[in-house]
């Protein structure tokens, strides 16, 4: 599968059948996970709303704290002691997640098929995502 | 949580995935102008939201692309370089550039994306590319091994990949945009890699519905720590796209998208004629 020159003088590889159904099963397991969770908070939130004042959706202040911790660990610490906010937003940070998971599962999958230059594409895809959900660029 | 409010997004947010889905011009050109014109919420949560909800529809609907083998890994990761880097720089325009000018800006796509529906509706697709003579000199896009199949009904079809860096840099614009407005700027994308890199069509859209959950994945994670990723709104709106993009793929091969199509190009144009009015009236001290 992996195009090696010595078997494989064609420059047209064939399909890399295994990476696809990695990638298919990583992203709609995540994509589940991450809906059920969401749809855990929203529920939820109508039998036990979070205590607090809501947030006005209909105007956003920049820097304002009104919404809570954005801290991607405090979010999950909230989350289970059953905020629901925390629950919703631990759904969405699953969903996020989910993508970035899809960009490593390539690397591991070209890394097994010795593929470098691929692993390496992947890994600053990953990298960048990473640092981004991190809150390190802003 | 309001549950009315919850259940009213949820209702509208399956209309707009479904919609999305059926006409191609996907969920983020739906969710931003209904969640600003409709349900009056401001224009940071709204991209927010609209976000969290492409990435949602994007990740279910490309895991079953990807079983398929329409879908091309190497130029997705490739070109996910260009529209990552291009969605973190769209993030940081977004936290300086003021709102009338965003409105302004998502109007324009919303137009743009709307008359590309309307011509790819009425004229005839591009014939399928002639994969590209080999020549002595290995191409960029061999070096690159970007070079795959496609399944057909008559077995796996081979093709090349062309004019790779004009498609990295349309990469680069299409990652600003998706951050700035909210959308997938899946049509920007499409476009690139139908008309640039030309790669058969169905490995375009799959290929690009498969990136924008990785591009709006990057700058959702900006705006998490903004606070613009707003649980009470994010969470009915991801829901309901997910499941009307998910009806739409169900429905897609049993019925006829063309008039469909017509009518929905229009009205998102109409939309974004209405946000441009809005950020032009703002702009000029009214209220907005």
């Amino acid at each position: 599968m992996n195009d090696s020159k010595e078997t494989n003088p064609s420059p047209i590889p064939l399909r890399n059948e295994r990476l696809d159904a990695t990638l298919s099963n990583v992203l709609r397991m995540g994509t589940i996970a991450a809906a059920a969770i969401i749809l855990l908070g929203v529920v939820w939130s109508w039998i036990r709303p979070s205590t607090g004042a809501p947030v006005d959706v209909h105007r956003f202040v920049k820097g304002g704290t009104e919404g809570g911790s954005t801290d991607v660990f405090e979010v999950v610490r909230n989350a289970f002691s059953l905020d629901a906010r925390s629950i919703v937003l631990l759904g969405v940070v699953a969903l996020l997640l989910t993508p970035m998971f899809r960009v490593f599962a390539c690397a591991t999958v070209f890394a097994v098929q010795r593929d470098r230059l691929y692993t390496a594409i992947s890994l600053l895809v990953g990298v960048t995502l990473i640092l981004g959900m991190l809150g390190i660029i802003e | 949580m309001d549950p009315t409010f919850s259940i009213l997004l949820l209702v509208t947010a399956i209309a707009g995935g479904l919609l999305g889905s059926l006409t191609g011009l996907g969920g983020g050109v739906v969710i931003v102008p209904v969640l600003v014109l409709l349900f009056k919420v401001d224009l940071p949560y709204a991209v927010g939201a609209s976000l969290v909800a492409v990435v949602a529809t994007s990740s279910g609907a490309a895991a079953a692309f990807v079983r398929e083998g329409f879908t091309n890994v190497r130029v997705a990761l490739l070109l996910e370089i260009a529209t990552v880097a291009g969605a973190f720089a769209g993030a940081m325009i977004a936290a300086v550039a003021p709102r009338e000018a965003v409105s302004i800006v998502f109007g324009l796509v919303a137009i743009w994306s709307a008359w590309g529906t309307l011509m790819a509706a009425l004229r005839p697709p591009l014939p399928a590319p002639s994969p590209i003579p080999i020549p002595g000199q290995p191409t960029l896009g061999e070096r690159l091994r970007l070079s795959s199949t496609y399944p057909t009904p008559d077995g796996p079809v081979a093709y090349s990949v062309s004019r790779i860096p004009a498609a990295f840099i349309t990469m680069i614009g299409a990652g600003v945009l998706s951050a700035l407005i909210g959308v997938g700027s899946g049509f920007l994308k499409v476009l690139a890699m139908d008309r640039l890199m030309r790669l058969p069509f169905k490995v375009s859209t799959t290929t690009s519905n498969f990136m924008i959950g990785v591009t709006a994945a990057a700058s959702a994670g900006v705006y998490l720590h903004r606070g613009q990723i707003e649980p009470s709104l994010c969470g009915p709106v991801a829901l309901g796209a997910l499941v009307g993009s998910m009806i739409g793929a169900k429905l897609l091969p049993k019925i006829k998208v063309k008039p469909l199509r017509l009518t929905f190009a229009v009205v998102v144009a109409a939309a974004g004629v209405q946000m441009i009015i809005r950020g032009i009236m703002g702009s000029m001290g009214g209220e907005s």
